[in-house]
């Protein structure tokens, strides 16, 4: 752990290890190289979202070039965004259901993955597979059916039947990353503890939680974005146009008549923004909060 | 110790009891489904024995759609690796600019992928800007989503561009993970940058690699909301992907009981596809160390 | 710790909800199939503004669900509708084993004589209120046409149109927009709907009207119809990218003067209006396929409303549909696409603004309902939609398309 530690800080600061041979990361070239191979694979990468804010920066009536930025960038779309498409209510929903959803994976997640990474029965196995197969189940096979289950449980369009949904959809994933990391954990600290007499919940609550913590803004933000961006379900689930979510209120503006492409861009950009906010500030516990959940 | 761990089992209750509401309910349903002829939406149909499981053989659109998705998965994902690890190496050492670019890079993983479909729909018109650019380099416009392979090429290159960021995340992990004394050493051996990469950073990404590609390829397989926006499986039924197919059959050709047969064949599909992953992965792993 | 912050959040957003939920009684939902954005969208919500203002204790949700036609057939599946709906067009074919016969509605007497045969069923039964009636033909941007020469009156036959056609082709402007891309497709099934009965329907000496509904119809006969769509191509009579234009593009390129005719009702029209309103815009009933026949007219539903049958508010729904037939609300309807009003009597007349004189020279001209819906078995106007791009795009030959569109009606027609 502790070679580990210094050595990222050394390639942090770009300290190059001393050596005859150049490094593994000359690959790439050195210093202005990187810098401008870089850039070229970000340029590819903007393209979509910046034609997207060209096109919401413009009105309907204006009909030039994709790549032309307008000479007079107009707000409007933003506007009529918000008010009509009820960007900022869909937004709130949006958030409270992530929050909701994103927070419940976590629970649920690592209470599961305990007993599946330290005790590995061939029953625990078998479950860890289950759990991993759900993964592949294509949506729509199982949409209708949960439908008609939703309906004759009251849950459609309220708070409360979507977000177990999500939170079962979202489980997978989050059970194995919980699973990988705490296998890489040490099983000296629990084996302490119970010796001190600690029940085995108080064990996973008080010693291994707290070790949980990179991991978990993984899974985090994994989950959030996900469930943030999802739309397959939430717009059966979700009709009611005062429970809608962010994706449906901007595919609204699609219809067959009525349809306005650059009001739609404005409101996908702005459901954007939170997500990449959410990124931004976690970004340096994202990295480290892999190391050790990826490879095992 | 072992005893009390396995008296944690109850934890992973709460999990199952979702799962078999939620997903182990409705899929015996569907299961179900495949035997009818319901179209979806009346309170009336009959069951009609194997004839939806038949038709999975006999129809021309699956084995298409079929292909593609193997396309969809293999394509991508192998693309996604070699990105992605280029990318990770590119961004394990400082340099001016690499977080932006660290942020940059990972963007377009948080846009839905519907939103991304859009997107790139705008860009791959005969107008667009993707033409825009081919013209500058001084060639002819091309109907992109018109022709089978081209449009199958375009979902390939949007998906590995959207979602190479997840796996550069992985590797990036796996990388720091290196002390960089390996290296050092290498180098005072006089190893250059490739060989050290050979011999140092794949052996000991392999962790990484195993994640990625399962992730990958399971997203790949089952990919539907970016064929869906880009091509909705046209021109002609030619692009779609098994999970496009199952939509348009369940909802516009109001052939339920043939789309849940679909399903219930790509889950099977995926299920193997992986399984056979896992055992070579593991294999492999033996065979380095 | 942060877990349990968003526990508390999660518990007050539950107890939200619930408050939310209990306020008012009586709760109507009206589902539309257009967006929030469409002019129809803003009217009935008007007129549903104005009910409420009248009848206290009753709330109405006006909808518009997104992917409208899936987000109905599973709520059908579950048996959980709204309390009203429009029915675009299926209120016989898919939508009426779930709502209310309306025969004993009070307006029931006064409805379009042109419009009730599209909308009863076998045993005489109705089950939707009808603003107004779709009465299309081609569409078109007039101003083109005079430059070009054609005079649109004198268009009896597809061998004029394609006369026509080469005109605005050698006056530089695309002569038929077809959109054609894979998120539009419906714009290829339209121009099949529309081709369609003038080779195998209207013609009363010769058609295969009893044979499609019987299933004993030989799809060879599909060759013709399927063929003028590649002979347009072919003669470069569509718009260049006519497998990746959009319904965007046709209205923009219709209202700038670039595209001449477009095979869609009249709202195509509205559509232009939205980009350029003062252009110059009408319609003539769609040619005949031969000099034998004459030129008609596609006639079904636009806007509706039906009430479910088992609705918890049956009554309260019945009585707003009341409400909505009322002459002010139903000529307000009509006059958004310059269609006639689907009940008729003194009050009821829907302003048609410039169509007027198109409107005045359709008298006398036969209607025929859409052809996939009255002559195809549920579920193929995917197939049609498909084919035509599949052809359009060279990944089908004609054998192929006729094949596939057989095979498919051979087991849609089993179902």
């Amino acid at each position: 752990m502790n070679d580990v530690a210094a050595s990222t800080s050394d390639v942090d600061q770009g300290v190059e290890p001393a050596g005859r041979g150049a490094s593994v990361w000359t690959l790439w070239g050195r210093g202005p190289w990187r810098t401008l191979t870089a850039v070229l694979l970000c340029a590819v990468q903007l393209v979509p979202l910046y034609v997207t804010l060209a096109v919401a920066l413009k009105p309907q009536t204006d009909l030039s070039s994709t790549w032309a930025l307008p000479r007079h960038p107009a707000l409007g779309n933003f506007a009529r965004a918000l008010e009509e498409g009820g960007i900022l209510s869909a937004l709130l929903n949006t958030a409270i259901i992530t929050a909701g959803s994103t927070a419940l994976v976590v629970a649920i997640g690592a209470l599961a993955a305990y007993p599946l990474a330290r005790s590995r029965s061939r029953f625990n196995e078998a479950v860890t597979l289950f759990v991993l197969s759900i993964l592949m189940i294509p949506g729509l096979s199982l949409l209708v059916p949960l439908y008609v289950l939703m309906v004759r449980m009251h849950a459609i369009s309220t708070y409360w039947g979507i977000i177990p949904i999500h939170v079962t959809f979202q489980l997978p994933l989050s059970i194995f990353m919980f699973t990988n990391f705490i296998r890489a954990i040490p099983r000296e600290l629990e084996e302490a503890a119970l010796l001190e007499g600690c029940g085995v919940f108080g064990i996973f609550l008080r010693i291994v939680l707290p070790l949980l913590k990179p991991v978990t803004v993984s899974v985090v933000l994994l989950t959030a974005a996900q469930v943030w961006n999802d739309f397959q379900y939430s717009v059966y689930f979700l009709p009611r146009p005062t429970m809608r979510v962010l994706t449906v209120a901007i595919a609204s503006y699609f219809g067959i008549s009525g349809s306005d492409l650059h009001v739609a861009a404005a409101g996908a950009l702005l459901a954007i923004l939170p997500m990449t906010v959410l990124y931004l500030l976690l970004q340096k516990y994202f990295v480290r909060g892999m190391v050790e959940s990826a490879f095992k | 110790m072992e005893r009390t761990y396995r008296s944690a089992n109850v934890f992973y209750i709460p999990a199952l009891i979702l799962f078999g509401v939620f997903v182990v309910y409705p899929f015996l349903d569907g299961v179900r489904i495949a035997f009818t002829n319901w179209n979806g939406y009346s309170r009336s149909y009959s069951y009609v024995g194997l004839r939806n499981l038949a038709r999975l053989f006999s129809d021309r659109n699956v084995r298409l759609a079929f292909g593609n998705s193997l396309i969809y998965g293999f394509g991508s994902t192998i693309l996604q690796q070699i990105l992605g690890l280029s990318a990770a190496v590119l961004l394990d050492k400082k340099f001016p600019g690499r977080t932006v670019a660290r942020t940059i890079l990972y963007l377009p993983v948080l846009v839905p992928a519907v939103t991304m479909g859009y997107m790139w729909v705008q860009l791959l018109r005969l107008d667009g800007g993707v033409n825009d650019l081919v013209q500058v380099l001084g060639g002819h416009r091309v109907l992109w989503l018109s022709d089978r392979a081209l449009a199958v090429g375009a979902v390939v290159a949007v998906n590995t561009l959207q979602y190479m960021g997840i796996s550069m995340v992985i590797y990036l992990a796996g990388m720091q993970a290196i002390p960089s004394v390996y290296y050092e050493a290498a180098q005072l051996d006089g190893a250059g940058p490739w060989e050290q990469f050979r011999g140092i950073t794949i052996p000991l990404l392999y962790p990484a690699f195993a994640t990625s590609i399962t992730l990958n390829l399971i997203g790949g397989l089952k990919l539907f909301d970016l064929v869906w926006a880009l091509t909705s499986g046209g021109p002609g039924y030619t692009t779609h992907s098994l999970a496009t197919l199952i939509y348009s059959s369940y909802f516009e050709s109001q052939l339920a009981g043939f789309a849940s047969a679909n399903g219930i064949m790509l889950f099977a599909t995926i299920l193997a596809i992986t399984a056979m992953l896992q055992a070579g992965l593991r294999r492999t792993e033996v065979e380095l160390s | 710790m942060k877990k349990s912050i968003w526990r508390t959040g999660f518990v007050v957003a539950m107890a939200a909800t619930a408050v939310a939920a209990s306020a008012a009684e009586r709760r109507l939902t009206v589902a539309l199939n257009v967006s929030q954005a469409d002019a129809t969208f803003t009217a009935v919500t008007a007129i549903a503004k104005d009910y409420v203002k009248q009848h206290p204790g009753v709330a109405i949700d006006v909808v518009a669900l997104p992917v409208y036609e899936q987000t109905m057939k599973t709520k059908m599946a579950a048996n959980d509708l709204p309390d009203l709906w429009s029915t675009h067009g299926w209120s016989v074919a898919r939508y009426s084993e779930y709502l209310t016969p309306l025969n004993d509605q009070p307006w029931f007497g006064k409805i379009n004589p042109t419009i009730k045969p599209v909308i009863t069923d076998k045993a005489g039964k109705v089950f939707v209120l009808p603003f107004d009636v779709d009465v299309a033909g081609i569409a078109f941007n007039r101003a083109v046409l005079d430059k070009a020469g054609v005079d649109p009156f004198g268009i009896k036959t597809w061998d004029d149109f394609k006369a026509a056609c080469a005109k605005v082709k050698a006056s530089g402007k695309i002569p038929v927009h077809i959109g054609g891309s894979a998120k539009d497709s419906w714009t290829v099934g339209n121009f099949y709907d529309w081709v369609a009965p003038s080779f195998l329907i209207t013609n009363e000496k010769k058609n295969f009207r009893t044979a499609l509904k019987d299933g004993s119809f030989d799809w060879k006969s599909w060759g013709q119809v399927a063929k003028l769509l590649v002979e347009f191509r072919d003669a470069g009579y569509l718009n260049p990218d006519y497998t990746q234009g959009t319904w965007q593009d046709v209205g923009q390129k219709m209202a700038a003067g670039e595209a001449a005719f477009g095979f869609y009702g009249n709202n195509v029209i509205g559509e232009a209006k939205k980009f350029n309103p003062a252009g110059k815009y009408g319609f003539i009933p769609v040619p005949a396929a031969g000099k034998d026949d004459a030129p008609s007219l596609i006639t079904g539903e636009r806007v509706t409303l039906g009430v479910w049958k088992d609705s918890k508010h049956k009554a309260d729904a019945l009585e707003f549909l009341g409400f909505c037939a009322r002459p002010e609300n139903v000529n307000r309807i009509a006059t958004i696409n310059g269609n006639p009003t689907g009940l008729v009597g003194s009050a009821y007349r829907s302003e048609q603004g410039d169509l007027s004189p198109y409107f005045a020279k359709i008298g006398g001209v036969r209607g025929f309902p859409y052809f996939d819906r009255e002559y195809l078995p549920n579920g193929m106007w995917d197939s049609m939609c498909n084919t035509g791009m599949g052809l359009l795009a060279n990944t089908m030959n004609l054998d192929q398309a006729i094949a596939k569109m057989k095979e498919d009606y051979l087991s849609l027609r089993g179902q």
